[in-house]
């Protein structure tokens, strides 16, 4: 039973957006990429999902703003094992032009473990889309591990 | 019955979804994407760090020539560096695939040496500007084309002694 639950779990990870203090651009992309025909991401299985407790892939926008940073702590803390970690753009990853500043305490991978960069100010759908099929593979990794 | 027909075309017609995942994507050639520096054409003028909105690029002078490292996780591919660039090293290709796993985060750079050339007379080091580009012009032709070009201090030699008619 719990070997098929492994299978099935791995051709449909639920994505679940958390912005931890983006300018929005690399969430208008996201949304973009999921939403719009021309980028159906629902082919690769993908669905969004709006509670962290149902999420299997994070996409993670944003540099981490020290007054999110507690509220996503407590928001990922939520996200069931095993589960995947994307930092989509390159605010999570470096910090991008705000880097320095004293409102922010990224990069995103001091705080969260971080899996896969996707790099873009804002990135391509289609370079989300690659991220995410790369997400895909490690989340069928994890949750077949997780299983057996 | 408009849309009886739209729907019967559209049974017929093919998908507007992009292949990408499964097929190749479609890139425009005037797309802004991944920072490519020419080791050969770059002098080391440290313009493109100055006018880096994300403070992407460093560069470090060493022994044998001038450093120069884009980190593409801080990059926002605007183009000011290769907009500013007087030699024209730096271009931008349309490459958008910078995706990786974060244990790989900090080798995603583009790390160039611009090398010295060395003095023909007193063997120090200089950097010379490649024939056709940037200034070419103006430090000469004949220090350019020269196999071994010659620093400021021994031109100045050089040239001192010609004008007393002395011998080089």
């Amino acid at each position: 039973m719990l070997q098929f639950l492994g299978r099935a779990a791995g051709r449909s990870p639920w994505l679940y957006r958390i912005n931890t203090g983006s300018c929005n651009g690399c969430d208008v992309e996201l949304v973009t990429t999921a939403l719009i025909p021309r980028f159906d991401i629902e082919r690769l299985g993908c669905k969004y999902c709006g509670s962290p407790k149902h999420a299997d892939i994070v996409l993670v926008t944003g540099l981490m703003t020290a007054r999110l940073k507690d509220k996503v702590l407590k928001l990922y803390a939520e996200v069931p094992d095993p589960k995947v970690t994307v930092a989509v753009g390159i605010c999570p990853t470096s910090g991008c032009v705000y880097s320095g500043s004293y409102a922010v305490d990224g990069p995103v991978d001091g705080y969260l473990p971080i899996d896969i960069n996707i790099l873009g100010c804002p990135p391509r759908p289609q370079a989300i889309i690659a991220g995410v099929a790369d997400a895909i593979e490690l989340w069928r990794e994890r949750v077949r591990a997780w299983a057996s | 019955m408009g849309f009886l027909t739209r729907i019967v075309a559209n049974l017929f017609s093919r998908p507007q979804t992009e292949a990408f995942p499964l097929g190749a994507a479609t890139t425009p050639k005037s797309y802004r994407g991944r920072i490519e520096v020419d080791a050969e054409a770059c002098v080391g003028c440290s313009t493109c760090a100055q006018v880096c909105v994300g403070n992407a690029i460093d560069l470090t002078e060493e022994a044998d020539g001038i450093r120069l490292m884009v980190w593409h996780a801080r990059c926002v591919f605007c183009g000011l560096c290769a907009f500013y660039c007087p030699t024209k090293a730096i271009t931008q290709t349309n490459d958008w695939n910078l995706g990786h796993r974060n244990a790989d985060k900090y080798t995603i750079v583009e790390d160039i040496l611009a090398p010295y050339r060395t003095c023909g007379d007193c063997g120090s080091k200089l950097m010379v500007p490649r024939v056709g580009v940037f200034a070419a012009e103006a430090v000469g032709r004949e220090r350019n084309d020269a196999a071994e070009p010659l620093c400021d201090a021994c031109r100045r030699k050089v040239q001192a002694r010609q004008i007393i008619g002395g011998k080089r």
